[in-house]
């Protein structure tokens, strides 16, 4: 395109608009605006005015300088709002007050909003390039800041008063319109222009700080006034409320701030008086199974950091308390009863305890929503109070009884199956909570060797089901030995079907009596005292032929025989009628003398049987001062002495045909006691060398605080314990002390 | 989609009828719609556009409206044939048209053209018949005085 048009190029069609011409044309279109607004009588806009207000515009910025009027058009723009607010928008809001100062803030900001849209259509050619290459704010801000410098800075202080003013009536229960506070607030957020700046400082803030003086002066009278739970009820009718405010007019930023500040005012400040309130705070809440009231405090403190930590205190205090009563009663009834009703009193304490931990596991779960602070709480209680003893039995033991009771055979404990299942469950549960695992465990060992060994178990699957959740709370190495007892049971019955198999195949090595072995795996078993008794001839013969049995089975193992834990059965032939006895193999030894002689004096029968006096006297007595007198002793005082003699009782009789002559049982506790004593001091070597092992070297203060945690799992080791057997393992060349520092170890590999 | 006819009027009275979704291209008349000017058989006047401009813009907006109907290459090809052999009057009145219309892919378009046809400061000089005011060292050293911007 290289034709030349001479100073033709620009063709200006335009006649040049002078200022004032134009803007006097422009200012009807203004003053049109102003007078829709102001609701007077005045047709809208139509498109060729709004064309021919636009082009002005237009023309008159695209004029050739001196003419170009955009920067003069720019600030009259501005002065059109500055002019229409100081004559007519602030005056009519100076005039009024509350809330008719709000509504007519509104509409004037509803208008202005109008007027900055129309005004910036007209004008929007200064939008295009204008402001840009001058680096202005563009037409849309420049509106809003007029309001915003002319109006909202001198009022909005005023407004806020009103609002708030509003605000606290309905708190008091009257009505107002909601509409209208969302409206006036919607202008602190508009008026930022996109900070949220204005509405926290011009309003917000004060709004908390009102809110927050409110509630501190209804709490500090409720305070006086209400119980806990009715003073809750009140609580968490504020927090909804406040959450309706702000859900209807307050900003949704506003939600956490104001309900933080209330929180406070109500919760936290009264916190201490409100949950120790004495006849209906949080321990009598508790003493009164108030479940609803506790939930309802559990929420509320939820929200609140360290909020439930008193009240997990508080309920932790009251189980404990629970506890401690039931221990308490316990040991009370046990002292002043005799041994059989002390014995059920333990019975009934584990079942309480059960029932305890039951109650206040629904607390945890229901009330406590399952808060780890609660779980903890109650586990810590239980701590305390199930590590008591009770007259003398330790907590271990009393748990072993329990299930020995209801595993044996003729048990005070009369339940289906699945009560057991469920009573076993719990009983698991409860172990836990008890420090000393490893005395329960040796305890339970004994007594359930007692249920195997003399068919005294009710149920098989118990005794399985149980070590299966023995096993998954304990860990393996926990129930092993135990595991190992009840197989070692199955295989003796086979071994014995091969027995019998074995007598006959060879009627000559028959003893004569029917003879049942059981053959324990030394490991597995408890460790059981048997002295060495001269057995009469028919026993010994029985023990010979079954040894030579055992030898065609097998060359490598040993037998040794626990004759304390047999039984016999006697046929005795009484004058009035013959009656089977069923006595251990102790005391058919000695019942067996008198088939040979009448009468036998202690000495006699001493020499005889080679045993010791304490033996010997337990023996004597459950035979002839004991229910059954098979013996009769003279002189027939209650106790056995050693001067005394025996005689075969042939006039015993009774009305059973086969009775049963318990020995008394020999107190097991102290031997229990005794044995886990020395399992400590192995398992406690074993953790410090371990330790000592991978650390190499080690201050003493670390190592005994490691070597405790490691054992926690089944003891609560004693501080002395582990620093004498540091003591006795720095002997062995196993630690030594450094030379410079005596209060560090090195391991000795 | 509305199919709302609109109808325009030119500087000398002509008038032209196009749809709604050409004349929206355009914020001169996009805005007036938007805040309820137009009523029914309204007429836009443009008293800025004469007839034989605006016919050529409606034409452009026609052309640009039916987004989907033509690929971007074939508009490409239609836009240059559009600009092609327009003689300089009626090429600047359409430009100071776009923009007083704001029809921003028409104001690119046409001041690219623009762009194009200035190749070096002499063919500048004699299209658009500016004096050289350089001297001559400032010519040997070929100085381009950056424009002071207003």
């Amino acid at each position: 395109v290289q034709e030349r048009f001479g100073n033709q190029s620009f063709r200006m069609e335009r006649k040049t608009i002078d200022l004032e011409q134009g803007w006097d044309y422009m200012q009807t279109g203004i003053t049109k605006l102003k007078r829709i607004l102001e609701g007077l009588p005045e047709p809208q806009f139509d498109s060729e005015q709004y064309m021919m207000l636009y082009t002005t515009i237009y023309n008159m910025c695209t004029q050739k300088p001196p003419h170009d009027y955009s920067q003069q058009l720019y600030d009259k723009y501005r002065e059109a709002f500055e002019e229409y607010i100081n004559s007519t928008v602030l005056p009519a809001l100076k005039e009024k007050h509350d809330e008719y100062m709000l509504r007519e803030l509104v509409k004037r900001w509803s208008n202005h909003k109008v007027m900055v849209r129309w005004l910036s259509r007209f004008f929007y050619y200064l939008d295009r390039y204008f402001i840009a290459r001058r680096s202005l704010p563009p037409l849309n801000e420049v509106g809003l800041t007029c309001f915003r410098d002319r109006v909202y800075n001198e009022l909005h202080s005023k407004v806020k008063d009103a609002v708030i003013a509003l605000v606290d009536k309905e708190r008091e229960g009257e009505q107002i319109d909601r509409a209208l506070l969302k409206n006036v607030l919607d202008i602190y957020v508009e008026i930022g222009m996109g900070q949220m700046e204005r509405y926290e400082a011009d309003f917000e803030s004060f709004m908390l700080l009102d809110s927050a003086s409110y509630y501190s002066r209804k709490a500090s009278s409720w305070i006086q006034e209400d119980s806990c739970p009715d003073y809750m009820l009140k609580s968490e009718e504020c927090l909804k409320k406040e959450r309706e405010r702000v859900a209807h007019y307050l900003h949704s930023s506003s939600e956490p701030k104001l309900v933080e500040k209330v929180q406070h005012e109500l919760l936290v400040v009264y916190a201490n008086q409100l949950l120790e309130k004495e006849h209906s705070g949080c321990r009598a809440l508790l003493r009164d199974d108030k479940v609803d009231d506790l939930s309802r405090m559990y929420r509320l403190y939820h929200k609140i950091a360290k909020g439930l930590e008193p009240v997990a205190n508080i309920f932790k205090q009251h189980v404990t308390a629970e506890g401690n009563a039931l221990v308490q009663q316990a040991e009370d009834t046990a002292t002043n009863q005799a041994a059989n009703i002390a014995s059920v009193q333990e019975q009934v304490l584990i079942r309480k305890v059960i029932e305890l931990h039951d109650k206040y596991m629904v607390y945890v779960v229901e009330c406590f929503q399952s808060h780890t602070l609660f779980h903890k709480a109650l586990k810590e209680a239980f701590e305390i109070f199930c590590n008591k003893t009770v007259a003398g039995s330790s907590s271990a033991e009393l748990l072993a009884t329990f299930c020995d009771n209801i595993l044996k055979k003729g048990g005070s404990e009369k339940l289906s199956d699945e009560a057991i299942e469920d009573t076993l469950e719990k009983v698991v549960k409860l172990l836990a909570y008890i420090s000393d695992k490893d005395l329960f465990a040796e305890f339970y060992r004994k007594k359930l060797a007692r249920r195997l060994l003399f068919d005294r178990s009710a149920n098989d699957d118990h005794e399985r089901s149980i070590l299966t959740k023995l096993k998954q709370q304990c860990g393996g190495q926990f129930t092993s030995k135990m595991e190992g007892m009840v197989t070692d049971l199955t295989l003796a019955r086979e071994n014995q079907t091969s027995f019998e198999e074995y007598l006959g195949n060879n009627p000559a090595a028959n003893p004569g009596i029917d003879l049942t072995v059981t053959v324990l795996t030394t490991g597995f078993w408890p460790s059981y005292k048997s002295f060495d008794i001269n057995l009469p001839s028919e026993m010994v013969k029985c023990v010979e032929v079954f040894k030579g049995f055992y030898e065609t089975k097998t060359k490598h193992r040993k037998l040794t025989w626990i004759y304390s834990l047999g039984t016999c059965h006697l046929n005795g032939k009484f004058d009035h009628k013959p009656i089977e006895l069923v006595v251990s193999t102790y005391q058919a030894a000695v019942l067996l003398l008198f088939n040979t002689t009448d009468k036998l004096s202690y000495n006699d029968i001493l020499t005889q049987l080679n045993l010791s006096h304490e033996d010997l006297v337990r023996l004597l007595h459950s035979l002839s001062c004991a229910r059954y007198k098979i013996l009769t002793k003279e002189p027939s005082t209650k106790t056995v002495s050693q001067t005394d003699s025996f005689e075969f009782n042939a006039k015993f009789t009774d009305r059973m045909r086969r009775i049963k002559i318990p020995l008394p049982p020999v107190d097991e506790r102290k031997k229990v006691v005794e044995d886990v004593d020395k399992d400590r001091r192995y398992a406690i070597d074993a953790a410090i060398v371990r330790i000592m092992k991978s650390r190499k070297v080690l201050g003493h203060q670390q190592l005994v605080s490691e070597c405790v945690e490691q054992l926690s799992r089944m003891f609560k080791p004693d501080i002395k314990a582990i620093k004498k057997r540091m003591e006795d393992l720095i002997t062995r060349d196993y630690l030594e002390r450094d030379k410079e520092n005596p209060n560090m170890f090195r391991y000795l590999a | 989609m509305s199919t709302k006819k609109i109808l325009f009027k030119s500087s000398d009275g002509h008038l032209f009828e196009a749809d709604e979704a050409v004349a929206r291209q355009s914020t001169t008349i996009s805005h007036p719609l938007e805040d309820c000017c137009a009523k029914a058989d309204d007429e836009f006047l443009l008293p800025n556009v004469s007839g034989n401009i605006l016919s050529l813009v409606i034409e452009y907006c026609k052309k640009h409206a039916d987004v989907g109907s033509i690929s971007e290459e074939d508009l490409k090809k239609w836009d240059a044939e559009f600009v092609l052999g327009m003689d300089q009057p009626t090429f600047f009145d359409l430009i100071r048209a776009s923009n007083y219309q704001n029809i921003p892919s028409l104001i690119a378009l046409t001041c690219q053209t623009i762009a194009n046809m200035i190749a070096d400061p002499n063919e500048i000089r004699a299209t658009f018949e500016i004096k050289n005011d350089f001297t001559p060292e400032e010519e040997e050293k070929g100085h381009v005085t950056p424009v002071k911007s207003r």
